[in-house]
């Protein structure tokens, strides 16, 4: 089956309306594409909302004016002798004083399903698109990230905040301060990776990828990082002085950051200081 | 008939070079497809890079070696105009007097260069050997204007003129000079960066990135861009800056060991409304960032 076959089989699939050899099919082919499963499954949740949303009842008084009314057209048919009687809803459009009573009732019902319908799917409609519009930046940096020109990388690593602090982001761009042949854009990665600090595992991983950094000016950006993300950095980047191999320029850096710490140096730091990565 | 002109100007543009400069040797290699801008990819370990343009649609590369004459050995591929002189005997590697006395040589080993094009893209390789001249080798590549650079060196420097495309270097043994210079780059260098940028383009960012040097770049003045700025050193410019997102936070080293840095966060400009992101990095160097004026 084609996409398009699969996307028009969407709505009778949840309705149960299809042969079960179609709903394997289309099972099959959603297991092995992202992109029918993620509209499958955004409409999945749609469906259920309209499950779970209560049926609209007609009110009391509404109840009781049809009551009345059907009592009224069941005795009215006794007399009029029809014992065979025809089913209501036939009767009803018999009689035109029922008929516009059952019509102002209908109205009723359609109009707060509607409203209530159609508030609920444009809410999923919206997220969904909002969805689908991450998903498509995602796909959009994760090609980019391939990309032979560190131009095209580093937008990749520019789109990331676009796309949202998803996991797969993070290790995208963990991938990319570890591996990227271009500094600039290991540069790029380290900073868009800023957001995703407050996980621990992250912190562990950047710091992790400190030994393996050809360059010192990546490495200078580590140790600030630490300095920035950490809760106590200086025991961390203690442990990375003790490394033979970095820049001696580094090694200062590491030295003199741990001093500011300590509170050996003066720091001056700016009362409205906010960082926004 | 094409080839055969390409042959004549390339035999006319080796006598003038041969004629006028004997430390030279030349190849001059087409784009398969020269009505798009092609790529230029070069990568050394020993030497510097100097890249002008000219009006021609080939790529012309020059090959220096101090005052040594130094044939190359072509192995060409995907390209037929094979121009440089076939090694001969005249350029062979000096060893010492004493320890090639009483034996005879039975291979000889010779610098080359390798080029090859494909889907636009010039690929050129230096050999291995070219470590062992370290200061000598020089590269010099004339491109048409409007052409992507790809180049890399780890001991020299590299200087880029006039070039309109996606330029990225980088030179991790000497600085970055760019003049003139157009399109989306990327530079990274232990040296100083010196850019005079005449156009930025707009679908692609920047970034210039030096650990132990100064970078000067001009921009031109119009530019929409959102600079992103971080440095341990001091940062100038004569942009308007009332829209800066990070203030500086200043440190002062107590201790005298003579060291002494700042604390600097990334500070983010914004240049006439903002757009793709500059990016500087430096350490131990100054930034500075300047309205290009017509003299640049």
């Amino acid at each position: 089956m084609s996409h398009d076959q699969i996307m028009r089989q969407i709505v009778p699939y949840f309705a149960g309306e299809l042969e079960n050899s179609t709903k394997r099919e289309i099972q099959s082919h959603i297991d092995s594409c992202d992109a029918c499963r993620m509209a499958f499954e955004s409409f999945e949740r749609v469906w259920r909302r309209l499950d779970e949303m209560p049926e609209e009842k007609p009110s009391e008084k509404l109840t009781e004016k049809f009551n009345a009314m059907l009592a009224g057209y069941q005795h009215g048919a006794r007399e009029a002798r029809h014992p065979g009687a025809l089913p209501a809803w036939k009767s009803l459009a018999a009689k035109p004083a029922l008929r516009l009573g059952f019509a102002v009732a209908l109205l009723v019902i359609g109009f707060v399903l509607g409203v209530t319908v159609t508030s609920a799917s444009t809410h999923a409609r919206v997220a969904r698109l909002a969805d689908e519009l991450d998903d498509m930046r995602q796909e959009v940096m994760f090609s980019m990230l391939k990309q032979p020109s560190s131009a095209d990388r580093l937008q990749a690593v520019s789109y990331s905040s676009l796309v949202g602090p998803r996991d797969d982001v993070r290790e995208a761009l963990q991938r990319t301060l570890e591996t990227d042949p271009s500094t600039n854009v290991r540069l790029a990665a380290l900073r868009a990776l800023r957001p995703f600090a407050t996980d621990v595992r992250l912190r562990r991983h950047v710091i992790d990828s400190f030994s393996q950094q050809k360059s010192p000016l990546v490495q200078v950006e580590i140790v600030d990082f630490i300095r920035q993300t950490e809760t106590r950095p200086a025991e961390l980047l203690g442990a990375l002085e003790q490394n033979e191999n970095i820049h001696r320029a580094v090694r200062q850096h590491i030295k003199w950051t741990i001093g500011t710490l300590r509170g050996d140096t003066i720091i001056k730091e700016n009362q409205n200081e906010r960082m926004h990565y | 008939m094409r080839e055969c002109t390409i042959k004549i100007f390339a035999a006319l543009l080796l006598f003038i070079i041969v004629g006028h400069a004997e430390n030279v040797d030349s190849l001059v290699v087409a784009f398969s497809n020269p009505s798009q801008s092609g790529t230029v990819k070069a990568e050394m370990i020993a030497g510097s890079i100097i890249v002008k343009t000219h009006s021609g649609r080939d790529v012309i590369i020059l090959s220096k070696e101090n005052a040594n004459v130094q044939r190359l050995a072509v192995p060409v591929m995907n390209f037929d105009v094979p121009l440089a002189p076939d090694v001969s005997d005249e350029w062979k590697s000096k060893p010492d007097a004493e320890k090639i006395k009483g034996l005879q040589k039975i291979q000889s080993s010779r610098f080359g260069i390798n080029v090859e094009e494909r889907d636009n893209i010039i690929e050129i390789n230096m050999p291995p050997m070219s470590f062992v001249n370290p200061s000598g080798n020089e590269l010099e590549l004339i491109v048409p204007r409007q052409t992507s650079l790809h180049l890399k060196t780890v001991t020299g420097g590299v200087t880029i003129e006039n070039v309109n495309g996606e330029i990225e270097v980088e030179a991790l043994g000497g600085g970055i000079t760019m003049h003139n210079v157009g399109g989306a780059i990327v530079a990274h260098t232990m040296g100083n960066i010196e850019a005079t940028i005449a156009h930025v383009a707009t679908d692609k960012p920047m970034s210039f990135s030096t650990f132990g040097g100064d970078i000067d770049v001009a921009l031109p003045s119009h530019v929409k861009a959102n600079l992103k700025l971080k440095s341990h050193g001091d940062i100038y410019t004569d942009f308007d800056t009332s829209k800066r997102k990070i203030s500086k936070s200043k440190t002062e080293n107590k201790k005298d060991d003579g060291y002494e840095a700042t604390l600097e966060q990334l500070t983010e400009i914004p240049l006439n409304g903002g757009g793709q992101d500059i990016e500087f990095t430096n350490f131990t160097g100054n930034i500075y960032i300047r309205k290009l004026t017509k003299s640049d």
